[in-house]
């Protein structure tokens, strides 16, 4: 087994913006800008940010929904960014994804059934019906609905139920990898717990790898092995989620942890660490993106974009500066 | 029913819902969205309505605010705000109770600006259309601001006199109306007022946005300021922005406000007091601190069971077996009966009263009496 399930080398994508009557293009918008990491063999890997940092758009191109502009992606030692076709085909039985809205991820007329079918009919999995509609049952089954509702439409369905829907169709090609895009986050609580408890069971049950996108905090320590902290097309921080949490050593992530509301009254704290909002990525600052909002930003984050350093083992950050974050951080580490 | 009776809190009660019964027609049925909402806001306090989509924290919120959709029927009850039954008042004592009184910002600050209106004339819009209700808060407010500044002296003299007389030109009006909305917008902390008064709404931010909402709705010096989702579409660093301007907030306004969340989170952060509501009912009524250490309905506990936290690691993460009911036909009794791990024989046959089981603690399970 390959250790490195997944790597990922200087990874852009680019949108272009075009105008004028020619359509000639203005400018882009820097979705993914460089982004370089690798995922583990059975691993959950989280990807966290706020709304526009890029975090769907490198979940998407990692399994080559979009185009990459430039860079490459290795799975399981095999360089698949330029693969087309049927060779890329194959790959795609591998790599899954469950959309963050399962209202718009299913096909309101089609039966939950005929939807996890499809992708077993055009991989050429089974060679009937019959064979398609017994693993399709059997699918339900695992994700906790019931093999009769087999023939029923979407609009039957709750949001929570609609999700394990979604999750049994990534399932029906035998995927090793699959990219949770935001499962939770258009649930309510008490039915989110029911689905994460579901994608652990599955990860341990099938030997999966999944790539773990969410703006939730909570959700990732609990769900994640190790992650990346996403600003504005690139990768602050990666490190085991509990470091992290525990040592973060990049402004933005500790800025992003205290920001997360504690449900326990007796804990209030004044929240706010940052001020403003995320930049736009088309024009994006130069240097060092966070500077704007970064309270230790100095003359040298202005001039020179850091790099992402592994400042010790297994832990990369992406800043010029070794800042003690020790008292600041204080308020989120406390762990049971 | 000791909620309407109320203990020690009575006198500084400002709004009072009691008993309020509401069905939305469909053409599937009637929806049985509201069944008897027992609910009462202190002066100067915030209160989270907390509970998950469609258990109608919205909709309670609505009928309060009298924005009620047209298919909606309300079957029984009172909305007292300082006594006055707002269900049973003329048309005009709504249209000034909405006007002044009662204040709403929504989750979506875009779907509820107009997109062609400059933010701060869409503030200022607001006190011109009644002179004669605004005339003093405006006058005030700005007496209030110019006592700080330095020029503020010559127009200090001008505002009294007006204040005094009561009576002032439209135009001059206008002029008064535009300072008092560029201060409301710095009273929520939006950078440069004087700029962002003349911006229209898509040149803001999602937080910029939604603090030109709670300004407009400040504007109104309102009693009940109703806050429905306001930070669910907002990333967590501008949640954490806005939620520490409520809490600025609540000590400068003379508003109560309702917050109403799905987060509880959010709740634990900024809130005084609780109300959780589940299937058109509330179950459980406490101070924060309260709910949190000691809930006493097991939705409430299963609920608080099912958070996920940043600052714990859990094995398996508990939630609530089953899903939320259909509401055209709601299990009979006891609401949340079919998912109750406590549930006996007359949960399903009778519906339980919100009861006080301990002081200033209130909760509708037969679990308690």
């Amino acid at each position: 087994m390959v250790e490195n399930l997944i790597e990922v080398k200087d990874l852009y994508k680019w949108f272009p913006i075009r105008s004028g009557l020619l359509g000639r293009v203005k400018n882009y918008v820097r979705a993914v800008d460089g982004v370089s990491f690798s995922i583990k063999t059975g691993e959950t890997f989280g990807v966290v940010g706020e709304s526009g940092c890029g975090k769907t758009t490198l979940g998407r191109t990692v399994i080559k929904l979009t185009e990459p502009t430039s860079g490459s992606i290795i799975y399981s030692g095999r360089d698949i960014t330029k693969l087309k076709g049927r060779k890329m085909k194959e790959y795609k039985k591998k790599m899954q994804i469950v959309f963050q809205d399962p209202y718009a991820s299913l096909d309101p007329r089609q039966t939950i059934g005929s939807a996890i079918m499809e992708p077993m009919f055009i991989h050429g999995l089974v060679r009937d019906r019959k064979e398609a509609r017994s693993k399709a049952e059997f699918l339900l089954e695992q994700v906790g609905l019931n093999p009769d509702h087999f023939s029923r439409f979407p609009h039957e369905f709750s949001g929570g139920q609609r999700q394990r829907v979604a999750i049994a169709r990534a399932l029906s090609l035998n995927p090793e990898f699959i990219v949770l895009d935001e499962p939770t986050s258009s649930l309510d609580v008490s039915v989110q717990a029911q689905i994460l408890n579901l994608l652990s069971s599955l990860r341990r049950k099938l030997n999966l790898t999944y790539m773990f996108i969410s703006h939730n905090l909570a959700v990732i320590r609990q769900m994640c092995q190790r992650t990346a902290v996403m600003y504005l097309g690139r990768i602050v921080e990666i490190a085991e989620t509990s470091r992290i949490f525990e040592n973060p050593k990049h402004p933005y992530t500790v800025a992003l942890l205290k920001s997360v509301p504690l449900p326990d009254p007796k804990k209030r704290k004044m929240l706010v660490s940052l001020e403003g909002d995320v930049p736009s990525p088309v024009n994006v600052p130069s240097g060092c993106r966070f500077r704007a909002r970064c309270k230790y930003a100095t003359e040298l984050c202005a001039d020179k974009a850091p790099e992402l350093i592994e400042i010790e083992k297994d832990h990369w950050v992406e800043c010029h500066y070794d800042i003690d974050f020790s008292r600041e951080a204080k308020v989120n580490t406390i762990t049971a | 029913m000791s909620l309407t009776q109320g203990s020690e809190d009575r006198n500084r009660v400002v709004l009072r819902v009691s008993n309020l019964k509401l069905n939305f027609h469909t053409y599937g049925g009637d929806v049985k969205v509201l069944d008897g909402i027992e609910l009462y806001v202190r002066k100067g306090e915030i209160l989270g309505l907390v509970g998950e989509s469609g258990c109608g924290k919205s909709v309670t919120a609505l009928a309060i605010a009298g924005l009620l959709p047209q298919n909606a029927e309300i079957l029984s009850g009172e909305i007292l705000l300082e006594g006055k039954n707002l269900l049973a008042a003329k048309k005009e004592e709504i249209r000034k109770a909405r006007l002044s009184e009662i204040a709403m910002v929504f989750q979506d600050p875009m779907t509820y600006l107009n997109p062609v209106i400059p933010i701060g004339k869409q503030i200022s819009e607001i006190v011109e259309s009644d002179r004669q209700l605004f005339l003093k808060p405006v006058i005030e407010e700005l007496l209030n601001e110019s006592s700080t500044s330095r020029a503020g002296y010559v127009e200090r003299k001008k505002l009294e006199r007006i204040l005094k007389d009561g009576n002032v030109s439209k135009r001059e009006f206008g002029k008064l109306a535009k300072l008092y909305a560029i201060s409301m917008l710095r009273k929520v902390r939006l950078p440069d007022p004087e700029r962002v008064y003349s911006m229209y709404p898509f040149e803001l931010s999602g937080g910029m946005r939604q603090r030109a909402m709670i300004a407009m709705a400040l504007a109104r010096k309102p009693k009940i300021l109703l806050a429905d989702e306001i930070t669910t579409a907002l990333d967590v660093t501008v949640q954490a922005q806005i939620l520490k301007l409520l809490r600025e907030l609540k000590d400068q306004i003379d508003a109560s406000i309702v917050l109403i969340t799905h987060d509880l989170a959010v709740v634990a952060e900024v809130c005084d007091r609780v109300a959780v509501m589940y299937a058109g009912n509330i179950v459980e009524v406490a101070d924060v601190e309260r709910i949190f250490s000691n809930p006493l309905h097991p939705y409430t506990k299963g609920l608080l069971e099912s958070i996920i936290r940043p600052d714990v690691v859990k094995d398996e993460l508990k939630s609530i077996r089953g899903s939320v009911p259909n509401l055209i036909n709601p299990p009979p009794g006891c609401r949340f009966h079919p998912r109750c791990p406590f549930a006996f024989g007359r949960c399903s046959i009778e519906k339980p009263n919100l009861i006080e089981a301990e002081p200033n603690h209130y909760v509708s399970c037969f679990l308690y009496g």
